[in-house]
């Protein structure tokens, strides 16, 4: 079981999108309609069936800070992007956290064998001339990829993408069904997805 | 050309879970065009909640590798000039500070110019002095009449002013290394 600053909350039943965040009661609907997306994201991070403990509580503590910080999300910033970034966030740091309480339960001198001399495990903020060059390398990829799509595919994918329009308005600005614009979004994305070696 | 929903055979495979275009709108936030049940599926059947964490990361991801790239991609900004062509100096600005330069080293002008002044009196006074001296030992014919032995005292009396002055050089920079006493 993590350990989360947050207090536990009543859980709901399955598929409700009413406000979960126990104490909360103000949560607005957009944030708690994301609840579902929210709490598979983290499973999919920590490995777990979406009903583990652990997932539940990392989405609780994900949706509060989503909540809490929601005077910080910049004007015209996607909601559901910046919510799952800090989903993706919450999960990394639970991982990290099962990492340490493991190796801190292990054999001793367990932990210096895997953590190395502690400078090695001061971590630098800022990206290393590897992730850099790394970052260059996706970026090419990435575009090779995008320049392989199809005009109007490729344009669907950049319109949700960068311009932050949803289906609908995709299907009206190309005028194609809607179940076109979510077909090529989805083909396109798994494309892009093989490029990034994902 | 405007559907409402995704049509159901877009959503729903033949053994009941949802398509991976299903899951794909519902990891893009469009839960809306998704027909009746497609939600409540998704948040409670364990593969397709675990395809949908999957396609919601995906998408994140798509997001921020196209959203790098393009940046990465982008001309840097060109900074403006910090002087624009054309643009005249600032005159007044420049003389004022000038003037104000000038009134502030003017102390240390003044005492510089009456410090060369006296400099330039002693060492005056100082080559005086060897002169004169010089014509006293040559006119006394001392070098003349004495020959080598005189020499001799000469050199050793010039060796002396060497060996006196390089010890007093050398104590100066060692009392001035030990504190400056």
């Amino acid at each position: 079981m993590l350990q989360t600053v947050m207090p536990m909350s009543p859980r709901l039943p399955e598929g409700s999108t009413a406000p979960p965040i126990g104490g909360i009661a103000a949560l607005p609907d957009e944030t708690a309609s994301l609840r579902p997306v929210v709490r598979a994201a983290i499973a999919c991070v920590l490995g777990e069936a979406f009903d583990h403990p652990d997932v539940e509580d990392c989405t609780h503590e994900a949706l509060a800070r989503a909540l809490e910080g929601q005077g910080r999300l910049r004007d015209g910033e996607p909601l559901r992007p910046w919510v799952l970034g800090i989903a993706r966030h919450v999960a990394l740091d639970a991982l990290r956290r099962r990492q340490r309480a493991r190796r801190v339960e292990g054999p001793p001198g367990h932990e210096d064998a895997e953590g190395g001399a502690p400078l090695d495990r001061v971590e630098d903020p800022g990206p290393s001339p590897e992730d850099r060059a790394a970052l260059f390398e996706q970026a090419h990829r990435l575009e090779g990829a995008l320049q392989r799509l199809a005009d109007p595919q490729r344009e669907a994918l950049l319109a949700f993408h960068l311009e932050g329009l949803n289906y609908q308005q995709i299907a009206r600005r190309l005028d194609i069904p809607l179940g076109t614009v979510a077909t090529w979004i989805a083909r396109g994305r798994r494309s892009l997805a093989e490029a990034l070696g994902d | 050309m405007n559907d409402e929903k995704l049509s159901p055979e877009l959503v729903w495979q033949a053994d009941g879970h949802l398509t991976d275009v299903a899951l794909t709108a519902l990891g893009d936030g469009e839960a809306a065009l998704l027909p009746d049940g497609a939600v409540a599926h998704a948040a409670g059947c364990a593969a397709c909640s675990a395809a949908l964490g999957h396609a919601a990361l995906l998408s994140l991801r798509t997001g921020e590798a196209i959203g790098e790239a393009r940046a990465l991609a982008a001309p840097a900004p060109v900074e403006p000039a910090s002087q624009p062509a054309g643009k005249p100096l600032p005159v007044a600005a420049i003389l004022a500070a000038l003037a104000l330069a000038a009134l502030g080293a003017a102390p240390g002008l003044i005492a510089s110019a009456a410090r060369y002044a006296e400099l330039r009196s002693q060492v005056g006074q100082g080559l005086a002095v060897v002169l004169r001296t010089g014509r006293a030992v040559a006119e006394s014919g001392a070098v003349g009449a004495r020959g080598w032995i005189a020499a001799l005292l000469w050199a050793s009396a010039a060796l002396l002013v060497v060996i006196g002055l390089a010890v007093a050089r050398a104590t100066g920079k060692r009392l001035s290394l030990g504190g400056g006493t």
